[in-house]
């Protein structure tokens, strides 16, 4: 997932410093966008309404390329999924209002999460339904993040506003729903059950692993496969809930968004640096279901180690851990993220009239810039995949995009002149403006090889090789979709 | 494809050399066409007289999106002919030329307006060239300039030109988007290296001086070759590397507009009102 390089490598230099101004509004008739999230390539903009509708943008040219209708489908009490035998639209469930948006790898299906727990997997280019499911509780949590595994399609980690995240497998004929598995002392003792906690869960970016957040700022790296913590920090002078967690595009840090107006980026080899040894009690799964059938005994159950093992986890040093806050005004986030580079933190304020955003340097925690946009809060922000852009979705419905300011580059036009930044008085050489005798024809040219111009060698050179040929139609769920087809 | 100042296009099948469709819907001479690469070739682009641009289904011929001014209180269209189009890759974006001296760049998907007007050159646009990596899109025009704007933001990159320049008829990007064959009314084709603004070769004599000839890009496997049309009435083939001349392509009896090269076969049509297939024998 390498940016292109280019002859625009050199435009879009860092020294400009990121999005400045909005450069376009989105927005769709009757549409109250809530949610926004961009492909892997930051070329197809998914942006999920109150109403359910998913509006897919092409970031290009900045136009509406689809809109799906929400897909209605019956929630059930228990946790199920289905691929086959989708029920048609339930036509009296209103549609829940779209929580969380997630891409597939390779272009082709998105997924959305709801307010009422329930996540559906649909393809981009037509809208139909591949698959859904609801989460494993009776009381409807909301969805706040759905992830693809990176290298395993078909796998998602979904995550809700309280309990364990759940692992959701597409590909299978009967979709499986399994709960992450997790380690048992993260729970509070003295708890029923864990549904009350607020987890967060985000891939590695192998997806070898999995690094998830829960109470009393406990950040853990579990291995996918087995389920297994690999290794477990505090973070430092926590307090509060965690938000959100998300993962550097290079994979080498991770911020951590809390309700203590915090944010905190992690360096991922300071949290692994510690690797757990497997003497600590391990969960599975037939134990975490037992427990959630017998919310009382849990409490007498849990190992005496669990407090103890809650207080023993080291915290992470001081040195591995930046903090981002807005000193001077507390303020809450609504949702931050890295930088396509890495070289920013980005966050979203949560005021409620006000769209700022927050840009700090990653490095020294400075704050850079705060963007100010219309007079609404902010509902989510997303940043391009590899360059200086961002989408923001303001309290209106209306979807915002932040780009560098442009400068026009007018010595482009005319290569000969030279930009001046002031007036210059021009004294001429002796015979400059003399009129010479050369008449040829290819006067031009000779000058032009005498400037170094021409390069008149017969040297064989690469010229790439023209495409022939056809698309065949079996490669082409395997080929990603990087743009949506003309319909 | 073909179009034709009878203001329709006409699709043949290269292979048996039998018109499959009409496309008619124009209401003025068309100037150019373009099909999109990468999907299926399903979609044509004409660029017309009409000062509008219309997007074809080529399967079921109908004229699914015109692009065009005057539609509500938004009257961004060509103000005069269009002269040239190009389809970017995968069908996401045109870009038409025009005699009212700009580039648009239009969204096939929202054809009410222009993404973007280009004020791009001060004489009318001769041609249009997306390059393949979606990101350059290159344009030459009569003021004797070749233009290099960035599909995103619509900035020029870079202005390429000679000394004393004669008008531009054509614009081609090499496949590695390196290179950028620039065809001229002074009889010559000149290979820009475009990021080094240095021109790398020059191919001379192909009589182009009154009629915006055409000139594309051959590269199969082992050969690279330039084919132009001329005022000669005949195709020329030249050999890329070497710049000799190593085949006139004759039997058409008057000006040779258009060249467009496929896999092994070359199609060329003319103002003797006929078009030519031609098949490479190795």
């Amino acid at each position: 997932m390498t940016a292109p390089t280019g002859h625009l490598g050199v435009l879009e230099g860092e020294a400009c410093g990121g999005p400045a101004v909005i450069d376009e509004w989105l927005e769709h008739v009757d549409a109250h966008m809530c949610v926004a999230a961009l492909n892997q390539w930051g070329t197809v903009l998914a942006t999920g309404c109150l109403d359910g509708t998913i509006l897919l943008w092409n970031m290009d040219t900045r136009g509406l390329a689809r809109v799906h209708e929400p897909h209605n489908c019956i929630p059930t009490g228990c946790a199920e999924a289905r691929t086959e035998n989708i029920p048609d639209v339930a036509v009296d469930a209103p549609a829940a209002k779209v929580t969380a948006l997630g891409w597939a790898h390779n272009g082709h299906a998105f997924a959305t999460g709801s307010a009422d727990g329930s996540f559906q997997l649909r393809d981009a280019s037509t809208g139909n339904l591949l698959s859904y499911g609801t989460g494993p509780r009776t009381n409807e949590e909301a969805v706040t993040a759905l992830v693809e595994r990176p290298g395993e399609p078909g796998t998602w980690l979904i995550s809700f506003a309280k309990g364990y995240p759940i692992i959701w497998r597409t590909d299978a004929k009967c979709a499986e729903i399994t709960p992450l598995l997790m380690d048992m002392a993260l729970a509070k003792p003295g708890e029923p059950t864990a549904a009350t906690s607020t987890f967060a869960a985000v891939f590695s970016e192998d997806g070898a692993r999995v690094y998830v957040t829960a109470e009393r700022g406990m950040l853990c790296a579990l291995d996918f496969v087995t389920g297994r913590v690999l290794a477990r920090r505090r973070l430092p002078k926590f307090q509060g809930v965690v938000k959100g967690l998300c993962v550097s595009s290079d994979g080498k840090g991770l911020l951590v968004n809390s309700t203590d107006k915090i944010l905190r980026a992690v360096r991922v080899e300071a949290l692994m640096a510690c690797v757990e040894p497997p003497r600590h009690h391990q969960a599975t799964k037939m134990e975490i279901d037992a427990t959630l059938s017998r919310p009382d005994a849990a409490a007498a159950d849990a190992p005496p180690t669990a407090l103890a093992a809650l207080e023993e986890t080291a915290i992470l040093a001081g040195e591995d851990v930046r903090e981002y806050l807005n000193a001077v005004e507390r303020l809450q986030w609504r949702t931050a993220c890295f930088s396509h580079n890495g070289d920013y933190v980005v966050a979203a304020a949560a005021i409620k009239a006000e769209h700022h955003i927050y840009i700090w340097s990653a490095h020294s925690q400075k704050l850079l810039k705060v963007l100010e946009g219309p007079k609404e809060g902010i509902l989510d922000l997303v940043w391009h995949p590899f360059r200086a852009v961002a989408v923001s979705v303001g309290q209106t419905g209306v979807a915002y995009v932040w780009t560098k300011n442009a400068l026009e580059r007018w010595s482009a036009f005319a290569p000969d002149f030279k930009e001046l930044v002031e007036n210059e008085e021009y004294v001429e050489h002796e015979n400059e403006f003399d009129i010479c005798g050369e008449d040829d024809v290819n006067a031009s040219d000779r000058k032009a090889v005498a400037m170094g111009f021409v390069t008149g060698e017969d040297d064989d050179f690469e010229c790439g090789d023209l495409e022939l040929g056809v698309w065949e139609g079996e490669g082409e769920a395997a080929t990603p979709l990087k743009c949506l087809p003309l319909l | 494809a073909t179009v034709s100042a009878e203001k329709t296009c006409k699709l043949g099948a290269p292979a048996t050399g039998e018109l499959v469709r009409t496309l008619s819907g124009h209401k003025k001479g068309i100037s150019d066409c373009a099909w999109a690469r990468g999907v299926n070739d399903k979609w044509l682009c004409t660029g017309s007289d009409d000062r509008t641009i219309r997007v074809w289904n080529v399967e079921t011929g109908d004229c699914s999106i015109i692009l065009e001014s005057g539609k509500g209180a938004q009257d961004d269209g060509h103000t005069n002919y269009v002269m040239c189009v190009a389809f970017r890759k995968d069908a996401d974006m045109i870009a038409s030329g025009s005699f009212d001296e700009t580039v648009k760049l239009w969204d096939p998907q929202n054809p009410d307006k222009p993404i973007r007007t280009l004020p791009a050159h001060s004489d009318p646009v001769t041609s249009v060239d997306f390059s393949h990596n979606k990101e350059l899109l290159a344009s030459c025009s009569f003021d004797g300039t070749v233009r290099i704007f960035a599909c995103n933001d619509g900035q020029c990159v870079r202005t390429l030109q000679i000394q004393d320049p004669p008008p531009m008829s054509s614009v081609c990007f090499s496949p590695n988007d390196v290179y950028l064959l620039v065809g001229s009314l002074d009889s010559a084709l000149r290979l820009w290296d475009h990021a080094k603004e240095t021109v790398k070769k020059k191919f001379d004599e192909v009589e182009n001086s009154t009629y915006c000839v055409f000139a594309c890009l051959s590269l199969t496997a082992n050969r690279k070759y330039v084919i132009t049309g001329s005022e000669a009435k005949v195709a020329k083939v030249y050999d890329l590397v070497t710049k000799k001349k190593l085949q006139e392509l004759q039997g058409h009896t008057d000006v040779v507009l258009g060249v467009d090269a496929s896999g092994n076969r070359i199609a060329t049509c003319s103002t003797d009102k006929t078009v030519r297939v031609w098949k490479h024998i190795s």
